[in-house]
């Protein structure tokens, strides 16, 4: 029976979460309602709907949903090459495991473990006390953070597929083993890769916020969601909305990448093996 | 048996030197020279070479490792080049904040996972079950820090029952004490209890799947009676090792926690410590924190060994 | 006397019919085969009986106990006969044990539930089971996990927690086949002779003929969810009537007699669930298929007396000839 299966819900909903953020990041490049950077104490800690003002403004008078908006660009840079640093690390480094197998394959996942011990804000608090604090920095500790985790679902989807029937037969062929990765292994695992992709794009998320949270992550005068949160915190009795938009952001937006993750591994591989998501 | 735990051993003190040298090397390697931080741009070469000298940095970096870990194996991890202070002696002080802090988030998180998980996969495909789903997808999208923020602008500023930070000494008040830790512990508990939550409802859902259960229901257990007697047991054995993987995002957890409600604990030490680039705390934290979560790993290693009947005697 | 009567059992899994009205009876004490291939609806049939049927799984009919019709009973009422008046045997014994839980424990187990023992007099009682089905040292044997055990050893221990309470029935689905064949003679012998002793009813379900001829006393042969022929064991192996019956012995190697130059097989495969074909299951893989076979036929037979149901039946609209 070859039935055609169903796109699910949960993929159409994160894909729809994801695509509105990327949009929101790009639009807010060239335009946002009010200038999210512009500091205007006239009109400090207006409530919403004042004055052309949305959600209201901060309590250096900027328009709320501007700066909200604006935040949502280094969110996606910092996911995306937080991302791209941990896969283009990580996987070699896992597929190279899985092939030599042996010494080679306890190495890697031995070092691995350790990786594990360092959570991604740790790893950053680390950087920054070395390097100073920025969202680059951030954004390479996070990366390295996520290069154990990357390593082991390729290792261990690697091995499946290495004792496939076409694989053997490359082998017979005399085909060497780079070549057999690259043309047969990585595109039948690029499923599993992409689910834990998203996995690992929603905790950079979480963890940029935190280290933003924390003033060692994205810096002033940048927009970020983190910072603002931090910001909000002596205003919680007067204005707690300086709080609760930030926080929803990033909710929503982790909210999009798992659902999206949640989707594509209904759809694609359902018995995959995701790190980090039960 | 016997064996296995030496092996597991040694791997625990291979792992935790390896993670050592990744510490030193990040903060004592590779960044500039801690005497030009500390006497500035305008300090003297001679001013620098003698501050060099007395911190010991004139010799190799391997020597320099081998002088901090010698210290450290034996329990000094020596005195903050910035505030002349033992490093050892604070770390330990601030422990007596974080450890009860992470202890009190893990355990509220296990509270309500448990319950919640066994529910979610007792209903599953009904109501019950996505109501749970639902929920944890929430749990898991907050960010912890957030939900402490929320937490404090609810119940210490509208509601006034709880403080909405700082930290009360055991030895003042054991009683204000657990209460300026519950509002971090919920915010800690509340992602964690999410995450944990769908452990434990896939756990069980795979154990309900067991022929065992059916077994079970064959000499007359009711369903109910088949899960608890058979099934939780099976379904503790690989959350036991979740628990043991999640420690390091507690851990992060708490450190973030921490700076929200202005609790004196490593969390806030390690950010006071950055901002004064002060290397050696920073290192010496670091450090402890790794080797809990390494220690921590291998003891649940070793207890999901001895759960299981089938690996006690295999190895 | 009558201890089962299992009337018109239709079994849908998934809106797919999987046992289509299905009926037979099981007297006190006797030993019944059932015979079937995979997929012929066999295991299902005595899921329904103990209630244990997948979600997925509808039944309708009657499953009547002593009077009472299993299918329209309460949860509670059914956990109080399994286990203690009708119980089951399961194919994998690896898989059927609880993993961590020691053997003991799990043959004391239905003691505990229905007889409301204290532990150390449920396992005494499990022990000495233990000794019946003849496994040497049954002390350290309680004490084991099943990892710990052999595939015989496990099987015994199944079937220890399947009579803890002496029941009436027991359905035994497959209970040798995972075993070697050195062992399944043994176990079989076990079983045999524990539900003799105990004067219990035996419902063997297998694919094996050698098993049933071994065993049973009468034999329900299944195909397709339907029962195609029944009859004492002896009997229908000897003479079978049914066409698939046929092709079953006509396919059983002979270890001794004369060499064949070919084992002689049935054609065609056993079609998936929802594959078989309308009127007669079995008519597309039939030597003997007529044109009538596209209606359904009826489990018919001669009764011996006036007013008796006939032990013997077939369901064939040309069955093969009395020799």
């Amino acid at each position: 029976m070859n039935r055609r299966r169903r796109v699910p819900p949960t993929l159409i909903a994160g894909a729809v979460v994801v695509a509105l953020v990327v949009v929101a990041a790009l639009v807010s490049l060239v335009w946002t309602p009010f200038d999210p950077r512009l500091a205007d104490t006239a009109s400090r800690l207006l409530g919403p709907g004042v004055e052309g003002h949305l959600l209201g403004t901060d309590q250096y008078g900027r328009d709320l949903l501007s700066v909200v908006l604006a935040g949502s660009q280094v969110i996606v840079i910092v996911g995306v090459l937080a991302v791209g640093i941990a896969a283009v690390l990580g996987i070699p480094l896992g597929a190279l495991a899985a092939v030599r197998g042996g010494w080679v394959g306890e190495l890697v996942m031995r070092g691995s473990d350790v990786m594990y011990a360092f959570p991604a804000v740790l790893m950053a608090l680390m950087l920054s006390a070395a390097y100073g604090s920025s969202t680059t920095t951030a954004m390479v500790a996070i990366g390295i953070a996520y290069v154990p985790v990357f390593a082991r679902v390729t290792r261990a989807a690697s091995l499946q597929v290495l004792t496939r029937d076409y694989v053997l037969a490359a082998r017979a062929y005399g085909r060497r083993s780079p070549y057999i990765v690259v043309r047969h292994v990585l595109p039948n695992i690029s499923s599993v890769l992409i689910v834990q992709a998203t996995v690992a794009f929603a905790l950079a998320v979480l963890a940029e916020a935190a280290l933003s949270y924390l003033g060692v992550g994205t810096q002033p005068p940048t927009p970020s969601w983190g910072r603002m949160l931090k910001d909000s915190q002596t205003f919680l009795d007067s204005a707690p909305r300086l709080a609760l938009w930030p926080g929803l952001a990033i909710a929503a937006v982790v909210l999009g990448l798992n659902l999206l993750g949640d989707g594509l591994r209904d759809r694609y591989d359902p018995h995959a093996h995701i790190e980090g998501r039960p | 048996m016997a064996l296995f735990v030496l092996r597991r051993f040694a791997i625990l003190i291979a792992s935790v030197f390896a993670a050592s040298v990744l510490v030193f090397v990040v903060l004592a390697a590779l960044p500039g020279d801690a005497a030009e931080v500390q006497l500035g741009d305008q300090a003297t070469p001679e001013a620098l070479a003698a501050l060099r000298h007395e911190l010991g940095l004139d010799v190799p970096l391997v020597v320099q490792y081998g002088r901090w870990m010698g210290g450290v194996v034996r329990g000094d991890l020596g005195t903050s080049y910035v505030s002349s202070l033992p490093v050892g002696a604070q770390i330990r002080d601030r422990l007596f904040v974080t450890g009860p802090l992470a202890l009190f988030g893990m355990t509220l998180a296990v509270l309500i996972a448990a319950p919640a998980g066994v529910y979610s996969a007792a209903h599953h495909r009904r109501l019950g079950d996505a109501v749970v789903s639902a929920l944890t997808q929430l749990g898991m999208a907050v960010p912890a820090f957030w939900a402490g923020i929320m937490l404090i602008t609810l119940v210490s500023v509208k509601l006034h029952w709880l403080p909405a930070g700082g930290f009360v000494p055991w030895g003042q008040d054991v009683g204000g004490a657990l209460r300026s830790l519950v509002l971090p512990a919920v915010s800690i508990a509340l992602v964690q209890g999410a995450i944990l939550t769908r452990y434990v409802r896939s756990a069980v859902l795979d154990v309900l799947r067991e022929d065992y259960i059916r077994t079970a229901r064959a000499r007359g257990r009711t369903r109910t009676g088949a899960l608890v007697r058979h099934g939780l047991r099976n379904a503790a054995i690989p959350v036991v090792t979740v628990l043991g993987l999640q420690l390091s995002f507690l851990i992060a957890g708490a450190v973030v926690v921490e700076n929200v409600f202005f609790l004196p604990g490593l969390g806030r030490m390690l950010l006071r410590a950055i901002g004064d680039r002060d290397l050696l705390l920073v290192q010496g934290t670091v450090l402890m924190l790794t080797v809990v979560v390494l220690v921590v790993n291998f003891l649940v290693d070793l207890a999901y060994h001895y759960l299981d009947p089938r690996l006690r005697t295999a190895t | 006397m009558t201890l089962l009567a299992v009337e018109d059992l239709r079994v849908d899994i998934a809106g797919v019919n999987a046992v289509g009205g299905v009926s037979f009876t099981v007297a006190d004490g006797q030993r019944v085969g059932l015979i079937g291939e995979s997929g012929s609806g066999k295991t299902l049939t005595a899921l329904a009986v103990m209630g244990l049927l997948p979600d997925a799984a509808r039944a309708s009919g009657r499953v009547v106990y002593r009077g009472d019709d299993l299918l329209t009973m309460d949860e509670d009422a059914l956990c109080r006969l399994r286990g203690d008046r009708i119980a089951m045997v399961f194919q994998e014994p690896m898989s059927a044990l609880d993993p961590v839980v020691r053997v003991g424990d799990q043959v004391a187990e239905p003691r505990l539930i229905h007889r409301g023992e204290s532990r150390d007099v449920a396992m005494r009682h499990a022990v000495a089971l233990l000794g019946r089905l003849r496994l040497s040292d049954p002390v350290s044997i309680a004490r084991a996990y099943p990892h710990q055990l052999s595939g015989g050893q496990r099987q015994r221990v199944l079937i220890a927690s399947a009579l803890a309470c002496g029941p009436d029935l027991l359905l035994a689905d497959e209970p040798t086949s995972a075993l070697d064949v050195t062992v399944q003679a043994q176990v079989l012998d076990l079983l045999r002779g524990a539900v003799e002793a105990t004067h219990a009813a035996l419902l063997l379900i297998t694919h094996d003929l050698a098993v049933v001829a071994a065993t049973c006393q009468q034999v329900l042969v299944m195909y397709g969810g339907r029962i195609v022929e029944r009859g004492p064991t002896r009997d229908v192996l000897a003479r079978p009537r049914h066409p698939y019956t046929r092709g079953l012995v006509d396919a059983h190697p002979n270890v001794v007699g004369p060499r064949l130059a070919r084992l002689p097989a049935i054609a065609g495969s056993v079609p998936p669930l929802g594959g078989f074909p309308d009127g007669c299951v079995f008519r597309d893989r039939c030597p003997r298929a007529i044109e009538q076979c596209v209606v359904e036929p009826v489990l018919t037979g001669r009764p011996r007396r006036r007013g008796e149901t006939p032990t013997r039946a077939v369901a064939c609209w040309n069955p093969v000839p009395d020799r």
